[in-house]
């Protein structure tokens, strides 16, 4: 993971978690800072601020990273972490082809209100749930493969978008550091900036951005049967 | 009357207790139903004196006026004292307040008993019970006729107090309340599930006026969805006669409704709440739910959409509730006596941590508070704003009842503090720095994470710096009673300071917490009637016991097994248990032990004041 190494230029990186509730978001989290795993773990409430370093070969990212609660009440407060945010990690689950849906309106938001030079990478996760990848058909016995989403289908769409794509697994810590080592070779060179914690550039002060539960829940009446 | 299990001595009081005192909440007197048998009409409460929730937690208490009583003065009071007050020996030499007095004696004193069903009645109870439903009448009457005639009520009830039964009853829903919490659910079969789910001695129930489930401690929704029906159906059909129903008693369930914005909060019980107690605990949840929502989005959600699904809402603050509703149930002070418990430390640590705090300060925060334990360690807020001690608690729960918060990293969150602005959010940023401890910065402003953090920072170096850390680890150790009195009898204490409306307990250790907790319950209900009883004994319960200070120890029967004293001074509250059979007049020593160690170390056992800036 990420040792001490010798002095090489160090840049801190915002990323934000975004994604449906119970995707394993917080799970990715922990085991990309502690390489730890935690069986029902409780939900996230607000948001949880969590650094970790990332080494690579020629440089060092600091991650400074915001795990969002998946909550829809919590919807309306995204804005605010995913504002001036450089990466963003969109989590679906792929046992439950709802998150997915999910995952998608988070790009499009992200897509369209995010910075402008935003790395998304779409993170399909609880891959220790999917029976073996050679495994021809669903149903043999043995594993239960739980897999709903195709790693295809997924694939499509991110390639489509222009995602990064990854399939993890939080539980066995499979691709987990991956996702976040191809995040950090995807951030431009130009974009990176001496590390920043501290200052309020985070959490974005420049444009306003109403977040205002009242005005979400108006603007979901429509939806809410 | 030869058994006095539970005589409550009454002093002359004046009646001017402070403001502070939540639990002095009542509703207004509204006819309660007397469907299931004429017990239920006993719980009806009668409006007195403003609800004052808003104290300011901060503000400096009331001086105390009392001087201490000898034990021998105490003990003089005995049950005497009640349908005479004037001439008691006057402790308190503050001018009587004979109307309120004796009426609620009698009134509390069925509190006290509610809930265990096993009221047996008498001729002459019933008589009470008329005089009791034209409580308005009975305040004009004079002064004179209502001691007289309440004499014998008194007498009556007294005697009634010590029905064998009712001990019973709660002592063994005490003793059974420890169970089976571990097993897995799901493999049993819906006979056991629900077999397991009556079983529960306590439920509470959140519904939606439509009768939507919005949470249930226990039960699966197959099993909920029928009783939470017939829930909404009994409370509806209240309401559409125009009348409110708060509580009504079958068999030895008692059922408490209040209705809080769109929702019903419900819950039953058996052991042995008032119905006062039992609203308490129920407002906690919905303050609990308005913490997560705020009032607008709960009052928004329901809007033109009657059968709305509040779950959808919630979702994942279940663990929020189920962590209040466990602490209930093990038995909480903070929600008996409406106070928060801070830890112990020297003035000048407190100041110290205070200074850290107000030296760090950003320009957007409002509040600053650093809690370990579940306990207030320090807190500093702008002088025009007070801070509310229904709201700590809240917080206090939700950050150490759920681990959610307790990871070590730093979480952003929007928070309602009701009673502070039930509208809208504050942020709160929360940091365990230690796996008991945490830092707590609230700002109004959602952008602040980042300078929060950096205060928090510099806030936790410099506790680490300065050794006050770990003096806020030593000050986590509550102490024993024999540490204050070496040789006492007292097992367990809790002081309760109204003025600063925190208490501040006894080690728990060895103790037995439910229980005592029972106890304690019904000391309370018995000092907060309206009666203003002041001093108040339980002895553990048997039909056999006899006279005074003897609790009648035989072997036989299930007790609670401890006696249990409740002291009412000017501006506090003390609550103690005994071993069983325990002379009265030790257990009053004891007690005035307890209140003259508390009195000589205020400022280091509750945080008066608070830092402010």
């Amino acid at each position: 993971m990420s040792s001490e190494g010798a002095p090489k230029p160090s840049s801190s990186v915002k990323l934000v978690l975004l994604g449906e509730a119970a995707v394993g978001k917080s799970s990715l989290v922990l085991r990309f800072v502690n390489n730890d795993f935690q069986e029902n773990k409780e939900p996230t409430i607000g948001a949880a601020f969590l650094t970790q370093k990332c080494n690579l070969p020629t440089r060092t990212i600091k991650f400074e990273i915001w795990d969002t609660a998946g909550q829809e009440r919590f919807a309306s407060l995204a804005p605010m972490y995913y504002r001036n945010a450089q990466s963003a990690l969109v989590v679906y689950d792929i046992t439950k082809p709802t998150t997915l849906l999910k995952a998608k309106h988070w790009v499009a938001e992200l897509q369209r209100q995010a910075s402008p030079g935003i790395v998304i990478a779409l993170v399909g996760n609880k891959l220790d749930l999917a029976g073996p990848p050679d495994a021809s058909s669903p149903g043999e016995e043995e594993e239960e493969d739980r897999r709903a989403i195709s790693t295809s289908e997924a694939k499509a769409y991110a390639e489509e978008e222009g995602l990064l794509f990854y399939e993890t697994s939080a539980k066995s810590g499979e691709n987990v550091q991956a996702v976040f080592e191809a995040i950090a070779n995807a951030i431009p060179e130009s974009t990176l900036k001496p590390k920043t914690v501290g200052t309020r550039q985070g959490m974005g002060q420049e444009q306003p951005v109403r977040v205002d539960f009242d005005a979400e829940r108006g603007a979901k009446e429509g939806c809410a049967c | 009357m030869s058994a006095e299990n539970h005589s409550a001595t009454l002093s002359a009081h004046p009646d001017e207790f402070p403001a502070f005192d939540n639990q002095d909440r009542h509703t207004d007197a509204t006819i309660e139903d007397d469907l299931e048998t004429p017990r239920a009409s006993f719980y009806s409460e009668v409006a007195e004196g403003e609800l004052s929730l808003d104290e300011d937690y901060f503000s400096s208490p009331p001086p105390s006026r009392n001087a201490m009583t000898t034990p021998s003065e105490l003990l003089s009071h005995k049950a005497a004292a009640i349908t005479s007050s004037n001439n008691a020996p006057q402790t308190h030499s503050r001018a009587t307040v004979a109307v309120s007095l004796p009426e609620g004696v009698y009134a509390q004193q069925q509190d006290a008993m509610s809930g265990s069903g096993s009221v047996t009645t008498a001729p002459s109870f019933s008589d009470s019970m008329s005089i009791r439903s034209t409580a308005p009448t009975l305040k004009s009457l004079g002064d004179a006729d209502v001691e007289s005639m309440l004499g014998e009520i008194l007498s009556e009830t007294e005697s009634r107090f010590c029905a064998s039964s009712i001990q019973e009853s709660i002592e063994e829903s005490v003793e059974d309340e420890d169970t089976d919490d571990e097993i897995d659910e799901e493999i049993l079969t819906d006979e056991e599930q629900l077999a397991r789910w009556r079983a529960k001695k306590k439920h509470f129930f959140i519904l939606s006026e439509a009768g939507k489930p919005v949470y249930s401690r226990y039960g699966s929704e197959t099993i909920i969805s029928s009783y939470i029906g017939v829930l909404q159906a009994i409370i509806s059909f209240f309401t559409d006669t125009s009348d409110t129903l708060q509580s009504f008693q079958s068999g030895s369930h008692l059922f408490v409704v209040i209705s809080s914005g769109p929702l019903y909060l419900v819950a039953i019980s058996c052991t042995g709440e008032t119905p006062a107690q039992l609203r308490l605990q129920l407002d906690s949840l919905y303050q609990q739910i308005l913490s997560t929502l705020t009032l607008s989005q709960l009052t928004k959600a329901f809007s033109g959409r009657f059968n709305f699904d509040l779950r959808r809402l919630l979702g994942g603050t279940e663990v929020f509730l189920d962590g209040l509703v466990d602490s209930i149930l093990r038995g909480s002070p903070a929600i008996l006596l409406s106070a928060l418990e801070c830890i112990t430390l020297r003035k000048t640590h407190r100041t110290q941590i205070n200074q850290l705090l107000l030296t760090h300060r950003t320009s957007t925060l409002l509040y600053g508070l650093i809690i370990t334990d579940s306990r207030l360690v320090s807190v500093i807020r702008p002088k025009r704003h007070s801070l509310h001690p229904p709201d700590l608690q809240l917080l206090f729960s939700m950050l150490f009842t759920a681990s959610t918060f307790r990871d070590g990293n730093e979480h952003w969150t929007p928070l309602c503090m009701p009673r502070f602005n039930s509208k809208g959010f504050l942020h709160a940023y929360i940091h365990f720095f230690t796996a008991d401890s945490a830092i707590v910065l609230i700002s109004a402003d959602k952008d602040a994470f980042f300078e929060l953090r950096e205060m928090a920072e510099k806030v936790v170096a410099g506790l680490q710096e300065t050794g006050l850390r770990e003096r806020i680890g030593e000050g986590v150790k509550r102490p024993k009673p024999v540490d204050i009195m070496p040789g006492t009898v007292i097992r367990h204490w809790v002081y309760k300071s109204r003025g600063n409306v925190q208490f501040i307990s006894s080690s728990w250790e060895g103790v037995e917490r439910k229980r005592t907790m029972v106890v304690y319950q019904r000391l309370h209900a018995v000092v907060h009637g309206r009666g203003r009883v002041k001093v108040a004994f339980e002895t553990a319960g048997s039909g056999a016991s006899q006279g005074v200070g003897d609790g009648g120890d035989n072997g036989g029967k299930r007790s609670l097994g401890q006696d249990g004293m409740a002291w009412v001074g000017n501006g506090w509250e003390v609550y103690a248990v005994a071993k069983r059979g325990t002379k009265r007049e030790a257990m009053v020593r004891g007690v005035q032990g307890i209140v003259k160690w508390v009195k000589e170390r205020e400022e280091r056992v509750f945080v008066i004041g608070g830092a402010t800036f």
